[in-house]
């Protein structure tokens, strides 16, 4: 059940102090809004995809 | 696993669309990782803003139905130690950055405090910081993190148990840290009652 696999993975990351604070800082940042650039970045995605796309989309990044 | 700085291969692709779908969906997972490797916020989120583009500029290397969320790590891993051999502002501890952080309720003495592990995590090595945060906070299994990282598995479990025990004692030997206090007013308790005996002793 899901309730008692979440209260036994609880149970665990309690008993490992490390791995709970490393768990509860990626729930903290995880939690957090995406900020509204992140939508702006993908916009100009879709701009480019209706224009010509400079990154033509299989160039090395490197 | 298609190589994000390989050229195109052979293999089916995703349509842009789709492919657009897939960054959205792992925009949170990249935070976290970039934020834990350089800690400052701002820095953290200009990294994954970049990544992402690297990532559309080299989306027809992706193979698709293979581990999207290894391809997007090892772009942004990448671009994370090019950066750092460039630019020392990127393991300096970002003290603003650490109030913005939630701190564990009080009485919760089993519980370290978010600001303590994210402040050791600041002064392990790289290596050992990417381990503990793809392993232990993004509770990857260690072949995936191997895969990202490029080692061995054997390395990363290596890697990861320094990294904890260096976390560690970073963490109770922080003067301020809620784990140094516990331990020192635990084991001044301790002192206490070995104390006892000599006390009664002594008429004391």
């Amino acid at each position: 059940m899901v309730g008692q696999n979440d209260n036994k993975g609880k149970a665990k990351r309690a008993a490992d102090p490390i791995a709970d604070a490393l768990r509860r800082l990626h729930d903290e940042v995880a939690a957090e809004p995406v900020p509204q650039e992140f939508f702006d970045l993908l916009d100009q995605i879709d701009a480019r995809l209706g224009a010509q796309d400079p990154f033509g989309g299989g160039e090395d990044p490197a | 696993m298609s190589d994000p700085e390989a050229p195109p291969d052979q293999h089916a692709s995703l349509s842009d669309a789709e492919f657009k779908e897939q960054l959205v969906g792992i925009i949170p997972a990249l935070r976290v990782f970039a934020r834990g490797l350089c800690s400052g916020r701002a820095i953290a989120d200009d990294m994954v803003q970049d990544a992402l583009m690297r990532a559309w500029a080299a989306r027809q290397s992706y193979a698709a139905g293979s581990n999207f969320r290894a391809w997007m790590f090892m772009i942004l891993r990448n671009q994370y130690y090019t950066t750092l051999r460039k630019n020392s502002r990127m393991v300096a501890w970002d003290p603003e950055a650490a109030e913005r952080i939630l701190i564990s309720p009080p009485g919760q003495e089993s519980r370290i405090d978010l600001i303590d592990v994210a402040n050791a995590l600041q002064h392990v090595s790289p290596e050992q910081r990417e381990v503990l945060l793809l392993v232990g906070a993004n509770a990857m299994s260690y072949e995936e993190a191997a895969e990202i990282v490029g080692c061995a598995v054997g390395t990363i479990k290596s890697r990861l148990a320094r990294g904890r025990t260096a976390l560690q004692a970073l963490i109770e030997g922080e003067p301020g840290s809620r784990a140094a206090s516990t331990k020192a007013r635990r084991e001044r308790e301790e002192g206490n009652k070995s104390d006892e005996p000599l006390r009664k002793a002594a008429g004391g």
